[in-house]
């Protein structure tokens, strides 16, 4: 699935709880809508973020996995 | 005669998640009462992550737990010789918080921040400005502030008035998830 990224969220390298935080923080300066990448590292990250989208009721679109760095695209509602 | 064969009720594990409304707490209220290092720094890994969640997220700071609320460059709280006292054996400031367990004259703490910097773990010290940032409410208890010598002008910026047990009880009763930490 192809979809245009609004703004990308670095948090590689970062530990529990900054790629949450982060992510959160991105999302603020976005429109209902748009589309975030959350890049991480952190293996916390895997259930974290999945959690984080949901029980903020935004959409997780796409969680993969590519060399050692985890993707998330979350589509803000 | 044949009878229908009921399906097994799923296992809770496998059942999806309740939709947000239901499954989103909407307050957390955290009691920061210590203020050890390991007690301190869960408790602000928590409430930052509480308003990530949007959860309208509450810590209030009594006891010891107000001392790492006091800005770093204040070396000596206290309005008497008590509470002067009381602060030069027991160091405000958020990056000079002792461990509740082999502390080691300094050497714990330095050792846990070297761990966490070389593994990226976000000290007290950055947690506590992404709970400014991120909008946590930071409420100092009034009560303990003044029994203990501290002033407000003495405390980093982005920290509430103080307030009192029954403000602190207030929010507690609007809060799905209460901790004592």
């Amino acid at each position: 699935m192809d979809h245009p990224v609004d703004a990308t969220i670095d948090a590689k390298g970062k530990k529990c709880p900054m790629p949450v935080l982060m992510a959160s923080r991105g999302l603020k300066s976005l429109q209902p809508g748009q589309v975030m990448l959350i890049e991480a590292t952190d293996s916390g990250s895997k259930s974290d973020i999945p959690s984080w989208a949901r029980d903020t009721g935004n959409e997780l679109l796409e969680a993969t996995t590519v060399d050692g760095v985890h993707r998330y695209l979350v589509r803000k509602s | 005669m044949t009878e229908a064969v009921a399906d097994p009720p799923a296992h809770p594990l496998m059942q999806p998640a309740p939709p947000p409304e239901e499954a989103a707490p909407e307050a957390m209220t955290i009691v920061a009462w210590s203020g050890d290092l390991d007690r301190i720094w869960p408790t602000l890994i928590l409430g930052s992550t509480g308003a990530a969640y949007g959860m309208q997220t509450t810590i209030f700071f009594t006891f010891w737990g107000l001392f790492p609320l006091v800005r770093d460059d204040v070396r000596i709280t206290g309005t008497n010789a008590m509470t002067k006292a009381l602060a030069g054996m027991n160091r405000p400031g958020i990056s000079n918080m002792k461990l509740s367990k082999l502390h080691m004259a300094g050497a714990g703490p330095r050792m846990m921040a070297k761990l966490a910097k070389d593994q990226d773990v976000s000290p007290p010290k950055e947690l506590l400005e992404m709970c400014v940032e991120l909008g946590v409410n930071l409420w100092p208890c009034e009560m303990t502030m003044e029994l203990l010598g501290l002033r407000p002008d003495q405390l980093i910026d982005g920290v509430g008035e103080p307030v009192g047990a029954a403000t602190a009880l207030s929010a507690m009763s609007r809060s799905q998830i209460n901790l004592f930490i």
